[in-house]
């Protein structure tokens, strides 16, 4: 009935967790550099370079007598890179260590519109989800900034819960119920399912 | 694997922060007091050091070699440290639901074990593939296995999921009591 809905349209992209692109793209530059600066090192030891090169002692006389000879421009530029260096690896470690927001949703445009706070909105979406048949646990949180905003919910499910049930109510009950009260079409997003987190609910 | 990254890239930052202090310092003291040698560091034994060491001494080439190391494992890294999620089909637009491996494993061990003839089982699954490893309470275990990778197969099939996994089952015979 409803398993094939997504078929139509693109699969969302609302994304499931905190980015680690930045991250990702650190470490890889951090890699890359290890790995082309060992490698260099290596072609000179092996003499590629030429065997004279690779007799040289690694501090170059000639390349020290070079950096004595402008002493000035040296400590200038030793304290723009220090500036450069100690500016961009805070920037960055605050960048990475700042805790995901928990973004409002804006309703409406304008001053004529209102704002309703994160924590009003996923109390009434935790509210909603934990009257679904089997769910036992539900978090909630709101994430995203600017225009990508969007929602984030975990559900545990009981032992036995039929997950294509809770899938399909959780549309009917909880998110369209979402999106009339926003009155938008869609509200993005991400939800996690853990599966047979809770013993069996007996039946009295 | 996540966390680990997070926390490298975290460490790379502030080392690069201490770098750049560590420059602006002896930069400064160098300008304030130029006959002084140094503030922290000691940069004349290390010039020393490093002028008697040539291209092709073995120390360059256990450095390079260890950072080529080094490099290839940070990179291994970050390929490694993706989500391992499952995704299901999208109930709505611009919702995503997911479930993570180790609950399709429990979901489908809770169904194995239920069955009869089962003394236990373990359960691995990934996005693409479920692997279930059970030991039978019989010797004889006749078609256990197909009756298994029937359940566990109609147990993924009625999970909303777009790509169903491929299951294999494996049944090994209760042990002969002597």
């Amino acid at each position: 009935m409803t398993a094939t809905r997504t078929t139509e349209g693109r699969p969302s992209s609302t994304p499931i967790g905190r980015s680690l692109g930045f991250e990702r793209a650190l470490v890889s530059a951090l890699g890359v550099l290890a790995l082309l600066a060992g490698a260099f090192a290596l072609v000179v030891a092996t003499g590629w370079l030429g065997v004279y090169r690779a007799r040289r002692p690694v501090l170059d006389p000639l390349a020290v007598r070079w950096i004595q000879d402008r002493s000035t421009i040296t400590i200038v530029c030793a304290i723009v890179l220090g500036v450069v260096l100690l500016v961009l690896g805070l920037w960055w470690l605050v960048r990475i260590l700042r805790p995901e927001p928990r973004p409002n949703v804006r309703l409406g445009e304008g001053p004529s519109g209102a704002t309703i706070t994160a924590t009003a909105l996923t109390e009434a979406v935790r509210g909603d989800a934990r009257s679904l048949s089997g769910v036992s646990r539900v978090r909630a949180r709101m994430a995203g900034s600017g225009r990508h905003r969007h929602l984030r919910l975990v559900l545990s499910l009981r032992e036995g819960t039929d997950v294509r049930q809770v899938w399909d109510e959780l549309d009917r009950k909880v998110l369209s119920r979402l999106r009339r009260s926003l009155e938008t079409e869609t509200v993005p997003a991400a939800i996690r399912f853990e599966l047979e987190r809770a013993p069996r609910q007996r039946v009295r | 694997m996540r966390a680990l990254i997070r926390l490298i890239a975290a460490l790379l930052c502030l080392v690069l922060a201490a770098v750049g202090a560590l420059f602006i310092a002896e930069a400064a003291w160098f300008l304030a007091f130029p006959n002084d040698d140094f503030l922290l560091v000691a940069w004349p034994s290390i010039r020393a050091d490093l002028a008697g060491i040539a291209w092709n001494g073995t120390p360059v080439r256990i450095s390079g070699a260890v950072m080529v190391v080094a490099g290839l494992v940070l990179l291994v890294l970050v390929a490694r440290a993706r989500r391992g999620e499952i995704r299901l089909h999208d109930p709505a637009p611009q919702v995503t639901v997911t479930t993570d491996p180790k609950s399709l494993a429990r979901l489908i061990g809770h169904q194995v074990r239920l069955q009869e003839d089962v003394a236990k089982a373990s359960v691995t699954a990934r996005r693409n593939r479920v692997r279930v490893r059970a030991r039978a309470e019989i010797v004889d275990t006749g078609d256990l296995d197909t009756r298994l990778s029937e359940l566990a197969t109609e147990t993924v099939r009625e999970l909303p999921l777009p790509a169903v996994p491929k299951v294999s089952v494996s049944v090994r015979p209760a042990k002969e009591r002597r």
